[in-house]
């Protein structure tokens, strides 16, 4: 009973927030009664005019009758058509305002929770949702309007129809006919036809979704592939590794294998619904009829009410197949609606303090007996870590690959909390700064640095309002100028395709630049670069050490790569092995130690250009 | 339910044989799935006979009234007609769930062809501009879901032969009964029909605006979503930017649903309204009046009234049917014109020998289709059995167009390519692939298990031990076996939940392990080190000469003490081969080479001092 109410609950939140974001979406709802009352106009007017006919009227008599259908049908389809082509459009905003919603709730989370395990999960559950049943908040109103439909449908046609049932209680002595028995056993009747529809159809579409998600993950490894392939750098490696025999094995035989009988089981058990759904209604049908016609046979009812109780109870049939075909589906999207709001209602870990930084102070980072291990891990990823960064600074961070190098960094940034310790700007525990202040005093490149499918100029600046002056000398100090140049709508440029059909796609040393100018342009406190020049050549490279001072200039810098030569450029190195700081120091010092991972670093590297 | 839109009518005027892909399409229902061809001839006649069974009854059922039938006939006529009814109805669901199969089978055949395409289809017309716009085109044959042409095609073919055939005999039932009733309903029709028409051409043009809007708002959706993104999108603040962009998105999808709305409203409806009036107004006025002259019964009324609806109703479907086989036509035509361009096969039928002694470049010269700048000009070289390369140069000065060619993947514009002494266009191109081992600097990973990664064969064809030998010389074995699932770990997040995560510089090993494994008499590494700490690096270099051992090898890389290992080194420089020779005789020539290690080798000295790092020194 608890799990009912929430689940009403659940729906109906998830219906205030659908009508409120795109109350277009709430014509599919009103269209239901227009489209489930129509037929009734016909019904009705048909049956008068036939009576009328019966009796021999003039066609004068009959004409007010014809005009009043025809106007009517009119009205019903002018509005229906209206609505109908209101909804769907209502509902594609739907889709785009849910997107809206559910990327929104991501960004208002902190890295640590957007990077769990638990919240990825849910991404996966609910994008597979979205994927093998349908948008959470869309399909839960395309299906709440079709049973509201067949619904309005059966609720109109025993209206209709009551009079058939009133006559059997007023008239008596025509024996078992009149009997209210009779009336009686056609409403347990109905009701029987009524429960069979809902119990069949409920269990028949669970069955049914269950399948259709187990194909549709067939298909979505098919469609990996396939995505994969279309990127035509994949080609290369196709070809030449002969790919082609282990991908059909694994994307295309299984569909045509499993993929085939489950779609065949899938069209059985559709065609096996339908077919009860048919025979139901033939069953309702035969008793209904035969009630109509015995009775109209012994002229308890009119030729008139006989055209109108027939139409109406084609209704009842129609009502009850509307209600089959969406029944079970209700129960289906449920678990979507959960896995949405659990998104929307996500919470951040990391609580913003009140403490507001100070650019124009004297900066010094402090990591006291910092320790880190990412959660559900049962290794420290960095381990006692004591360090001092003072402003002004430049700190060459070495080590081999996996020491703690980048964990370091984004600990810094607070994209983490350490596990023990704690780290402190200008003698106060970072925590308690406001995040986003915090976060200013940082222009970081990661390894993985993003850029995104958006203009160019948008990427630099991280936002909207751009000052070109800046942008520009952004971009030629990162020395991606000569690129612009070749771009016919320079900064505006979209990148990459995702977004926009000629979007420039980048090399990945262009890429880098771009991700540079972007920390420049932020002209933070302190600048960050892991691994800028991986992508570089080496004349490139040597361009970036030369600016690197020039940019760096006056800034805490700290600079990341497994090119060693960057040690020389900086005042102090840091060597990272297995999560702790193992060295720190300046080059000249550390070199002479011969026994220190330092010098083993050097000169795998320096043995060759000596 | 409304979900029944379609897109097509795009306006453009392309020329299109409807019997041949009709032929087409034809052909593969036939070869595919025979046995529901059978089906069209038992959905025809139900699919008819069910509208008409619905108008008879009522009438049946009153004559039975007026005739003053006894009760038990009236009741066998009742059960007769519920089991006709029940019959009809069975049948009819039951076969389209057939259909629907027929048609998923064959979109899953064509989405299967198109698979196998995109992988043997000549490289270079895969990545030109030409090969990826009919690779998007015809992609909306199969791939299009909901409304996929290849699958749609078997419903609009069913539909529209029983559209046909009901309207025949609608039509007939009709004309007995009057001829102009006819001739006004088909004018009602025809006003909606062009309604209709109109209302498509709104669609489509709502579809086309709005594509880059869906595009977009999932694409943020996805970076929002994403770990490694989150990072630069706390970092620099980007949730305002990101807020902006979805706000814009929202109210320019807002601007065309409005749009799209009053559109229809001014088109669609009043047409369909005044279309509706028309039909009925007439069916009423004629019916009315025909049981006035004695012409029909009042029962009959009822039936003919239902004749009529039935009538539109055929109508209708028959151009909205005959519309959507146009539209299939269409995207199996685009599907075609990409199933037609050029394979690998279509490349020479030579087979290459078990030696590989000479590759020769002779005055190869390329140029990227639709570019003008040639990427390499008259390059020529000849490198023998046994022999280490090494190429270096700037970033775009050819190096990896070069390797490009050279695994004959473009066609030099100029020059031949000769692989002992015969042009590699002889030579069948899959077995001209197999003598090469290769690490690209972009790659894929399959998502199946890290073993089949390396190893590219199914499981019971692999070689343990050989495996083993790529892992341990790439520095994986240890690792790969501390995993929970070994090598049989899945890779590839996106398909499998619980994949392995390895660090780019673990990506680069097990590369370079799926080269080793390959064993082939040539081995290409492009830039194999970059993501690569010191001491892998140098692990990397000492083992080269013994992974190399018997093999031709191409070896680029920026880190120029890589160079060393090499007997040749090509320094390239805007598409040349500006220098040439080991690594001793590039620097006794004191050029570019010996420049660009100098510029490397620059911190690694000792005497430097720090503070005189200057931009002139480094100035080259």
């Amino acid at each position: 009973m608890k799990k009912i109410i929430a689940n009403i609950r659940l729906f109906a939140r998830g219906l205030r927030m659908a009508f409120s974001s795109s109350p277009l979406a709430l014509t599919l709802v009103l269209r239901q009664p227009i489209q489930a009352l129509a037929p009734f106009v016909n019904i009705y007017f048909s049956a008068m005019i036939i009576e009328q006919l019966t009796l021999k009227d003039s066609f004068e008599e009959i004409l007010p009758n014809v005009l009043w259908a025809v106007g009517l049908n009119a009205v019903f389809y002018f509005l229906n058509w209206t609505f109908d082509r209101c909804s769907w459009p209502g509902m594609q905003a739907l889709y785009i305002q849910e997107q809206k919603l559910s990327s929104q709730a991501m960004l208002a989370l902190d890295y640590e929770t957007l990077e769990d395990t638990d919240t990825q999960h849910k991404f996966t559950e609910l994008s597979e949702h979205w994927h093998h049943k349908g948008s959470p908040l869309q399909s839960p109103i395309w299906d709440l309007s079709g049973l509201m439909g067949g619904i309005i449908s059966i609720g109109a046609s025993i209206y209709f129809l009551i009079p058939l049932f009133k006559i059997i209680f007023v008239r008596s002595g025509e024996g078992f006919l009149n009997s209210p028995w009779l009336a009686i056993s056609v409403f347990i009747f109905i009701a029987l036809g009524v429960g069979a529809v809902l119990y069949l159809s409920n269990k028949m579409s669970r069955a049914w979704f269950t399948m259709h998600s187990e194909y549709l993950k067939l298909e979505g490894i098919f469609h990996y592939y396939s995505r994969m392939l279309e990127k035509s750098n994949t080609g290369k490696e196709v070809r030449i590794y002969a790919q082609q025999e282990l991908i059909e094995r694994h994307a295309s035989d299984r569909l045509m294998d499993e993929g085939v009988t489950l779609q065949r089981k899938l069209g059985n058990s559709q065609a096996l619904q339908s077919g009860l759904l048919a025979i139901i209604g033939a069953i309702l049908g035969f008793g209904v009829y035969l009630l109509i016609g015995v009775k109209g046979l012994f002229g308890f009812i009119g030729v008139g009410a006989i055209v109108r109780y027939m139409g109406s109870f084609l209704q009842v049939v129609n009502g009850l197949m509307q209600i089959g075909g969406n029944v079970g589906r209700l129960d289906a999207f449920i678990p979507g609606m959960r896995y949405f709001f659990d998104i929307v209602d996500l919470i951040p870990k990391h609580k913003s303090g009140k403490l507001k930084t100070n650019a124009q102070a004297e900066l010094e980072i402090e990591f006291r007996d910092v320790s880190f291990k990412y959660p559900k891990q049962e290794l420290y990823a960095l381990r006692n870590v004591n360090f001092t960064l003072r402003g002004g600074e430049h700190l060459a961070i070495v080590g081999e690959n996996g020491s703690g190098k980048t964990t370091f960094i984004k600990l810094m940034c607070r994209l983490y909390d350490p596990t023990e310790g704690e780290i402190l700007l200008n003698g106060k525990n970072i925590k308690d700064y406001n995040e986003e202040e915090y976060r200013k005093l940082f222009g970081v490149v990661f390894q993985d640095y993003q850029l995104f499918a958006m203009p160019l100029g948008e990427n630099v600046a991280a936002g909207t309002e751009i000052d070109e002056d800046k942008l520009a000398l952004c971009l030629d100090e990162s020395d991606f100028t000569p690129r612009l140049e070749h771009l016919e709508q320079g900064t505006q440029t979209w990148l990459y395709k995702d977004c926009s059909d000629d979007g420039a796609e980048l090399s990945g040393g262009e890429a880098q630049k771009l991700a540079l100018a972007r920390a420049l342009y932020k002209d933070s406190p302190v600048i960050v670069l892991d691994e800028p020049t991986a992508a570089l050549d080496p004349l490139a490279e040597a361009a970036v050490y030369a600016n690197f001072n020039r940019f760096a200039q006056g800034k805490a810098a700290i600079y990341i790569s497994h090119r060693l030569s960057s040690c020389r450029f900086c005042e102090k190195v840091a060597v990272f092995e297995e999560g702790e700081l193992v060295q720190y120091g300046g080059h000249e010092q550390l070199i002479l130690n011969e026994d220190g991972k330092y010098f083993e670093l050097w000169n795998a590297q320096a043995k060759y250009y000596v | 339910m409304a979900k029944n839109w379609m897109v097509s009518e795009d306006g453009s005027k392309e020329r299109l044989n409807i019997k041949e892909n009709l032929r087409f399409m034809l052909k593969n229902w036939f070869e595919w799935d025979k046995k529901s061809l059978w089906l069209l001839a038992y959905s025809t006649p139900s699919k008819i006979a069910l509208p008409a069974l619905t108008a008879l009854i009522p009438k049946l059922m009153l004559d039975a009234i007026a005739q003053d039938w006894l009760p038990a006939k009236l009741i066998v006529l009742i059960a007769a007609m519920s089991v006709l009814l029940a019959l009809l109805s069975w049948i009819e669901p039951n076969l389209n769930e057939k259909l629907r199969v027929s048609g998923q089978l064959a979109r899953m055949k064509y989405r299967i062809m198109s698979l196998r395409k995109i992988m043997r289809i000549d490289y270079e017309t895969l990545e030109s501009p030409e090969g990826s716009q009919k690779l998007a085109k015809a992609k909306d044959f199969s791939f299009g879901g909901r409304w996929s042409p290849g699958e749609d095609f078997f419903a609009a073919v069913k539909d529209f032969i029983s559209s046909a055939f009901g309207l025949i005999t609608f039509a007939a039932l009709l004309t007995r009964l009057s001829p102009i009733l006819l001739a006004i309903i088909a004018v009602g029709c025809g006003l909606e029909i062009w309604g209709f028409h109109l209302g498509n051409q709104n669609m489509f043009k709502y579809h086309r605006n709005a594509r880059p809007n869906y595009a977009r708002i999932e694409y943020i959706n996805r970076v929002c979503t994403d770990a490694e993104t989150g990072k630069d999108v706390r970092l620099y603040n980007l949730q305002p930017w990101f807020m902006d962009f979805m706000h814009s998105v929202v109210m320019s999808h807002r601007k065309l649903v409005g749009k799209l709305i009053r559109q229809d409203l001014g088109t669609k409806v009043t047409l369909g309204a005044f279309a509706g009036m028309l039909r009925e107004g007439a069916a009423y006025f004629f019916l009315v009046q025909a049981v006035l002259s004695e012409s029909i019964t009042v029962p009959d009324f009822l039936f003919y009234f239902g004749i009529v609806t039935g009538f539109s109703a055929w109508l209708i479907s028959l151009t909205w049917q005959w519309s959507n086989i146009q539209r299939c036509c269409k995207a199996c035509q685009h599907f075609r014109d990409y199933m037609d361009l050029p394979d690998n096969a279509q490349a020479g039928n030579l087979s290459v020998g078990d030696s590989i002694d000479e590759i020769e470049f002779r005055d190869v010269s390329f140029t990227y289709k639709g570019s003008i700048d040639p990427v390499l000009k008259d390059v020529s070289f000849t490198i023998r059995k046994g022999e280490k390369l090494a190429i270096v140069g700037e970033n775009g000065a050819g190096k990896t167009t070069l390797i490009k060619l050279l695994c004959g993947f473009y066609p030099p514009t100029k020059g031949q390519i000769l692989l002992n002494g015969i042009d590699i266009r002889e030579y069948d191109r899959e077995n001209y692939y197999k003598i090469f081992g290769a690490v690209f600097q972009d790659f894929t990973f399959l998502p199946v298990s890290v073993s089949r990664n390396v190893t590219i064969a199914p499981q019971e064809d692999e070689d343990a031990q050989r495996l083993e030998a790529a892992l341990r010389n790439a520095g994986l074995w240890d690792k790969l076996n501390a995993l929970p699932d070994g090598l049989e770990s899945p890779m590839v997040k996106d398909v499998w939940e619980g994949a392995v995560n390895f660090s780019g510089g673990e990506r680069q090993r097990l590369l370079l392990a799926r080269a080793l494994y390959k064993n082939a008499p040539v081995l290409i590494l492009d830039e194999p080190t970059a993501a690569l700490d010191p001491i892998a690096e140098n692990r990397l270099y000492e083992k080269y000469s013994r992974f190399t051992q018997g093999k031709t090898s191409f070896f680029i890389s920026h880190r120029i003490a890589s160079t060393r290992f090499c007997e040749r080194i090509f320094y390239m420089a805007d598409g040349k081969i500006a220098e040439e020779g080991n690594h001793e005789q590039l620097l006794a020539n004191q050029g570019a080479y010996y420049k660009m290690f100098e510029t490397q080798s620059y911190y690694y000295r000792k005497e430097l001092g720090t503070e005189d790092i200057g931009e002139e020194e480094l100035a080259v």
